[in-house]
């Protein structure tokens, strides 16, 4: 026994969490949307999950490559980064298309600033912000049972009609949209595992969509459930929104900026050009994140001081 | 009930719980460091070749705060020798006695029995004379916490025990409910205190029964139980969960009213004060992944060698010693170390971590969710990454308890307390 005696620092005992089974556990809240994309978009919806996700594997492991590193492509990250860039892109986008947001999101996203844990902007919303300027019309365009169809917040954003798709539907999903962001319910399925799981704070996607919802109320309240369930809001909302390495720590924090994210959302759709602002509000929140951080810290234990009670 | 913000809870792992305390026979030679406590070195008063007896003085306090120490065994005072400490880390002088095993005590005079007609003065030197110090882990000076500043008018008695595997102080509650609840009416007594509250973590039935069958006879004390969740037992949250009291930033319990006392101490006091036995010996529990497990009564200064050999431990699995519970303890080199006074327990541990490198962190959060003194140790652990020691002190590092709860959570496996520990020491050496 002597020669082996191993000495570390305290504590002797950790617990089983790891950021692969972090992963992990966001990738299986991921899986009924994904089932619901496959349903509703057929197996097109498939194809670009599949090849966005062993792109940015590929992607990784090139890099890692590349600067000697070593391996990080089994902590799952990758895999989470390219199955949320496939979410927010419609069935119909080129296979070639999908694997350069991807290589896109990795890289530019994500290793350029040092991997897991320093990048500053979500590396699938950096993919999807590159495609979506760099290929507007692919992006923009969407198919449901085989026809092209704007989606419901195009068509309000544009006023080439009104909308058509009812609230179940909605809910549902059954609707032109983004992959992983037409069904309400899968996605909060997801929301209710990993809050489950304790990863994600249960308040940001409230928050968020209640941001969200309050100025929609007040701006347009005759589109009001389009705006709530019509979009990529439970999408970012649950999924985006709540990423650990772009977001804010203090739950104070977390809150502001959810906050943040629904004001700027509401903002880009209806005064922006996009009919979507989702994607593009969490990216300039992101872009606060250190000034969040700086402004909530959190208030140690003893700082409120007591007032002297009777015993 | 009131809760403590944070915590968490570790697999609990107290294999030990149903075992009595036995004494272990007294080893052949007595390793007596004299650092046992918090504050300056004791300084030794018998000199090489001196015959000593049970429960002599070998060792004065020095200066204000610093404890008395005591011979656990009868014979020869062999030499002052350097040797590892398990607390400091590095050697430091011990005295070494040799066991002639005629077990001669010096002549205990119980001289307080009735405690209560005698100065508040006198009891608190008895127990100063007797090397009594905090036996909960911190070995501070308990004369020194019976003298506060302050008015006190609550003592509380920490039996919550909240580190995995320790059973000692449970199966102390167990068999001496009596001598500990007697113990904590001589620190009431001694502080002026009004209330006593004794305080047992809800794991813990069996004992919580006895010591509420002890403390229903006694006024002005009652009992208390508490979720069972680490760290219970750091008398910041123990306070914050039993009055709701938050002891302000860089305070003491006393600023709240408040002296908190392990009922190992109590024990101690009861023993110094009603028996007029000094401290000599303590109750520690040896557990972890060995088959011989169990809560044991040793001398203090008695080589975890020894008690290997002693309780015919099988070691040949084992690569890991641990002082201590598995959270805070700390981690020795090497097997011949003696037991000090603060010593709550001995882990032999087969330890399958291979890989102590950590990854880069994500921003989780779980440490700033478990954290019991709110801090953000994810940030202080960036920081001291990176030494920028004026970003590490805006999240006020001085304020942590080093319970490790956040090392114990993180996802990328950071030694987070042991980051903010550095940091600390750093900043002390900066200023």
């Amino acid at each position: 026994m002597e020669h082996n005696l191993v000495v570390s620092p305290a504590p002797h005992i950790k617990s089983k969490f790891s950021v692969s089974g972090m992963m992990l556990d966001t990738l299986i809240a991921l899986v009924p949307a994904g089932v619901g994309a496959v349903i509703f978009f057929g197996y097109e919806a498939f194809l670009v999950i599949l090849t966005s996700s062993v792109v940015a594997v590929l992607s990784e492991y090139f890099v890692n490559l590349l600067r000697k590193q070593k391996m990080t492509i089994t902590d799952f990250s990758c895999i989470v980064t390219g199955v949320l860039l496939a979410y927010s892109l419609p069935s119909t986008t080129p296979l070639w298309m999908v694997a350069v947001g991807s290589f896109f999101a990795i890289v530019f996203g994500k290793m350029v600033f040092g991997g897991i844990g320093f990048n500053p902007f979500n590396p699938a919303l950096v993919g999807r912000a590159f495609l979506q300027i760099s290929f507007p019309k692919e992006i923009g365009s969407f198919v449901i049972d085989g026809i092209t169809t704007a989606t419901p917040l195009t068509i309000i954003k544009n006023k080439i009609g009104t909308n058509s798709v009812d609230i179940i539907n909605l809910l549902i999903g059954n609707y032109a949209s983004s992959l992983g962001e037409t069904s309400v319910i899968l996605l909060l399925l997801g929301y209710l595992y990993l809050v489950f799981r304790k990863h994600i704070n249960l308040f940001v996607p409230i928050f968020y969509v209640l941001t969200v919802g309050i100025m929609s109320m007040i701006v347009s309240p005759e589109n009001l459930a389009v705006y709530i369930f019509g979009g990529g809001l439970f999408l970012g909302a649950i999924f985006m929104a709540t990423d650990p390495v772009t977001t804010p720590v203090s739950p104070k924090g977390k809150i502001i900026f959810a906050i943040g994210c629904g004001i700027l959302t509401c903002v880009i759709r209806f005064w922006g050009s996009y009919p979507e602002g989702v994607c593009f509000s969490i990216l300039l929140m992101n872009l606060l994140t250190p000034i969040i951080d700086n402004y909530t810290i959190v208030k140690k234990f003893g700082s409120v001081v007591n007032k002297k009670q009777e015993v | 009930m009131k809760q403590f913000f944070g915590g968490i809870h570790p697999p609990e792992n107290k294999i030990s719980q149903h075992n009595s305390l036995e004494k272990i026979v007294l080893p052949q030679l007595v390793y007596l460091h004299l650092s046992q406590h918090t504050g300056k070195l004791a300084k030794p008063i018998v000199k090489q070749n001196d015959y000593v007896l049970i429960g002599q003085k070998v060792a004065d306090y020095d200066g204000l705060i610093s404890a008395a120490i005591h011979s656990p065994v009868s014979g020869k005072v062999l030499e002052f020798r350097e040797i590892l400490h398990p607390v400091i880390g590095k050697k430091s002088e011990a005295i070494v006695i040799e066991n002639d095993g005629n077990n001669k005590t010096i002549d205990f005079k119980p001289k307080y029995k009735e405690y209560f007609r005698y100065d508040k003065v006198e009891i608190i030197n008895a127990i100063k004379e007797s090397g009594i110090v905090g036996l909960g882990g911190a070995m501070f000076p308990t004369h020194v916490k019976l003298s506060p500043k302050k008015e006190v008018e609550i003592v509380l008695l920490n039996g919550c025990e909240c580190e995995p595997y320790l059973t000692c102080d449970d199966k102390l509650m167990q068999e001496h409910a009596r001598e500990i609840v007697e113990g904590l009416k001589i620190i009431m007594y001694v502080l002026d205190a009004v209330r006593g509250i004794v305080v047992v973590e809800d794991n813990k039935k069996e004992a919580f029964k006895k010591m509420a069958g002890v403390v229903s006879r006694v006024p002005n004390v009652e009992i208390m139980s508490v979720k069972t969740k680490y760290p219970q037992g750091a008398e910041k949250q123990l306070i914050k969960t039993v009055l709701g009291k938050e002891i302000p930033s860089g305070g003491l319990p006393m600023d709240v009213g408040v002296v908190v006392q392990n009922v190992a101490t109590s024990y101690a006091i009861y023993n110094a004060i009603i028996n007029g036995i000094p401290l000599y010996e303590r109750v520690i529990t040896i557990s972890g992944d060995v088959s011989r497990v169990g809560n044991f009564v040793v001398s203090i200064g008695t080589m975890v060698s020894d008690i290997i050999k002693k309780l015919n431990i099988g070691t040949s699995e084992i690569n890991k010693i641990i002082f201590g519970g598995p959270m805070m303890g700390i981690s020795v080199p090497t097997s011949e170390i003696p037991i000090i006074k603060g010593t709550s327990g001995i882990l032999f541990i087969k330890d399958k971590i291979k890989d102590y490198s950590y990854g880069p962190c994500i921003r989780c959060c779980k440490c700033i969710n478990v954290c019991p003194m709110r801090l953000m140790p994810n940030f202080l652990s960036i920081y001291t990454e990176y030494e920028l020691w004026d970003k590490v002190k805006i999240f006020s590092p001085n304020d942590c308890i080093e319970c490790g709860c956040c090392s114990y959570v993180c996802v990328s496996k950071r030694p987070i307390v042991n980051q903010i520990k550095f940091a600390k020491s750093k900043l002390r050496e900066l200023k």
